[in-house]
């Protein structure tokens, strides 16, 4: 999963970036909102974090100017003005959460996640497909309720097909979404990370949740997916 | 009278002037008319004495008035017309087959002139007479004094007056309506502009327009002028707070957010644990202030809101931030329901409430509003698990929290109790139909 972070304050900006890196999301990061629109329709991002008070084109506009070009990624807005009319404002532009500043990260994440579940049409942050449960908020994967051990790559193959469980996922899109913009890609790596999931969430090859589609990549077994 | 309108006082006083102008008129007319009839009366009678004088003869010593002539009313009993000649002692010499219905004689002693008409009752009837005493020289060279005496019933006279009377009342009656109704439409036609004028203000204070729109005649636009710059820069002034404001809330809470992301990424310790209490705490501070000083010190000029809209804004934006919890936000505003006072104001009691709402309902939360009783009603209600009476007042008391785990309860609640004690209005916490807590707040719709 890919999150874009608009944010003018350098403290802010690459505490956040570490902060959503270390919990196995993908970054992509600007410090206006003329950078961020760029960023937002250029780039696979699922969510975007942005705050409200930038330099050049504000918060609202840039939010404005991603529903305009029928941009729907998710969008959480960052506010110091916490008025129901601001609120409002904010809300009524296009954005789907808002938090005032200062906020609590772990609170960010958990509006993130459940954003996330609810684009992709989950209400629970609990993801189960077959006999495998996803936990979002844990970012750990369970098979017949027994814990499986992932790396964090993995974790993010996993739950990007979770999250997007009815699409044909190309390797390009996934490794853009599981990656950072500058990280060196190898699509042999992500077949690599694909192979070892298999093994680990289907040892015996009886439940074949993950299908490779030759040519255009991968998908969960639609039988599975309802 | 204080509290009569333009138009009340203009009607008044013209009706007023209306009136006693065409009461002098109507009894100036009447009485020249009397007069004018009375002295028209007079010239007749004496035409009448003289018409006797010219028949009369002299007829071996004594006056003798011929069956000649005549005036056909002096043959005529009830023509009212009578004449009578009497010789200075009184005795009848000759009278009109008309006076016969007179048992008596006018009496001699009475003056009686032809220059001025002299009234009496006659017999029970009010006369008018008139008369001349000659001396007549006879042909034995005698000299007897007569008078010539013409009467006539005065109700000949009052009865033409009278018609007349009716008559130009009728007229003037009518003259008086009909301008009066002129008058209503000139009234009307002068008065649009100051009515246009309280309509753009009206719907000015309703918060439909921004300012005061249309041509007005020059009288009026210094008045215009000056309401529109009051709202203009009541406006600007709002906006350029709010901007600051902004600005403000800006400049504080960033670093607030550095501290307490950097302290979040330190191990947890005691220190740590201070510190972010103490930055919960200025951030507290901050918002309550910074929220505190964005409602309205009461009321404004612009007096009152539609509440349907802004309670729409509000449902909008928090079925996005609770779409997770699967909440059903019920909006029962009642039609045309409106709030005495400014939006901002308005958006702040529903969102605070309704957002409290939302955090500790199961599924459901009703938003209604309606006029009851001269006030402002907002109700909101939860089916959570209610709050309890022993609690209720804790709550209502600013910046208390019941709960440490769901934050914002105590501050927003807080912004309500301001806002509510700006209006002088009142709110209570009681138990909702649905199970769970009513939040009831009630602002008086007039000062």
């Amino acid at each position: 999963m890919k999150i874009l972070i608009v944010e003018d304050e350098a403290l802010i900006r690459e505490n956040l970036v570490s902060s959503f890196k270390s919990r196995g999301f993908a970054t992509e990061s600007a410090e206006n909102g003329e950078d961020g629109l760029f960023l937002a329709d250029e780039y696979p991002i699922d969510l975007a974090v942005v705050d409200i008070g930038l330099p050049g084109i504000s918060g609202l506009e840039l939010i404005a100017k991603l529903r305009e070009n029928n941009n729907q990624i998710p969008v959480i807005v960052l506010t110091a003005r916490d008025s129901w009319q601001d609120k409002v404002e904010g809300l009524s532009t296009g954005a789907d959460d808002y938090m005032a500043k200062p906020f609590e990260f772990e609170e960010l994440l958990a509006r993130c996640n459940a954003l996330l579940r609810r684009t992709a049409g989950f209400a629970s942050p609990l993801l189960k497909i077959a006999d495998i449960e996803l936990d979002t908020m844990a970012q750990s994967v369970k098979k017949s309720d027994k814990q499986i051990e992932l790396t964090a790559y993995e974790y993010k193959v996993i739950e990007y097909l979770f999250l997007n469980p009815k699409k044909v996922i190309s390797k390009s899109e996934l490794t853009e979404h599981i990656y950072d913009q500058d990280f060196d890609r190898d699509s042999n790596v992500l077949e690599v990370f694909v192979g070892r999931l298999r093994k680990k969430i289907d040892p015996n090859q009886e439940l074949k949740l993950i299908q490779t589609l030759r040519g255009q990549g991968y998908r969960l077994n639609p039988d599975f997916v309802s | 009278m204080k509290h009569w309108s333009l138009k009340q006082r203009l009607t008044t006083v013209s009706s007023i002037i209306l009136f006693i102008a065409f009461s002098i008129i109507y009894f100036a007319t009447q009485s020249a008319y009397s007069i004018a009839s009375k002295s028209r009366l007079q010239e007749s009678m004496t035409a009448q004495v003289y018409a006797l004088m010219a028949v009369a003869n002299d007829d071996q010593g004594q006056l003798f008035i011929p069956d000649i002539l005549r005036n056909e009313r002096l043959e005529n009993l009830s023509s009212g017309l009578v004449a009578y000649v009497l010789q200075d002692d009184g005795s009848l010499v000759w009278q009109s087959p008309s006076s016969e219905l007179f048992e008596l004689l006018p009496d001699r002693t009475q003056i009686f002139s032809m220059q001025k008409i002299t009234e009496s009752n006659f017999e029970g009837r009010d006369m008018f007479w008139i008369g001349e005493s000659i001396i007549w020289e006879h042909e034995d060279n005698q000299e007897k004094t007569y008078i010539f005496i013409v009467g006539e019933k005065q109700s000949i006279l009052t009865s033409a007056v009278d018609k007349f009377k009716n008559e130009v009342f009728a007229w003037l009656s009518i003259s008086g309506i009909v301008l009066l109704i002129v008058f209503a439409y000139a009234l009307n036609f002068s008065l649009t502009p100051l009515k246009t004028a309280q309509r753009q203000i009206e719907l000015v204070r309703m918060g439909e327009t921004k300012s005061v729109e249309g041509e007005f005649p020059e009288e009026l636009i210094p008045l215009t002028s000056s309401i529109n710059q009051l709202l203009e820069s009541e406006a600007r002034q709002k906006s350029r707070f709010r901007d600051s404001l902004g600005n403000l809330a800006h400049s504080l809470k960033t670093p607030l957010a550095i501290i307490k992301g950097e302290l979040e990424r330190e191990s947890k310790t005691e220190k740590t644990d201070i510190l972010k209490a103490q930055v919960e705490r200025i951030d507290d501070i901050v918002r309550y202030q910074l929220n505190r000083s964005v409602i309205s010190s009461g009321r404004t000029l612009v007096k009152t809101c539609a509440v349907q809209p802004e309670v729409t804004k509000i449902v909008d934006a928090l079925k996005k931030v609770y779409k997770d919890k699967g909440i059903k936000i019920h909006n029962r505003i009642a039609d045309n329901t409106i709030f005495p006072g400014d939006a901002g104001d308005l958006l702040e009691l529903v969102g605070n409430l309704t957002e409290n709402a939302c955090k500790w309902t199961n599924s459901i939360v009703v938003i209604s509003a309606k006029h009851k009783e001269g006030n402002f009603c907002l109700y909101v209600d939860d089916d959570g698990l209610g709050i309890e009476e022993k609690n209720r007042e804790a709550i209502l008391n600013r910046g208390k929290r019941l709960d440490q785990s769901t934050e914002g309860q105590g501050l927003g609640l807080s912004i309500v109790m301001d806002i509510i004690k700006n209006y002088r209005g009142e709110i209570a916490i009681e138990n909702s139909a649905l199970g769970g807590a009513l939040f009831r707040i009630t602002i008086p719709l007039d000062e």
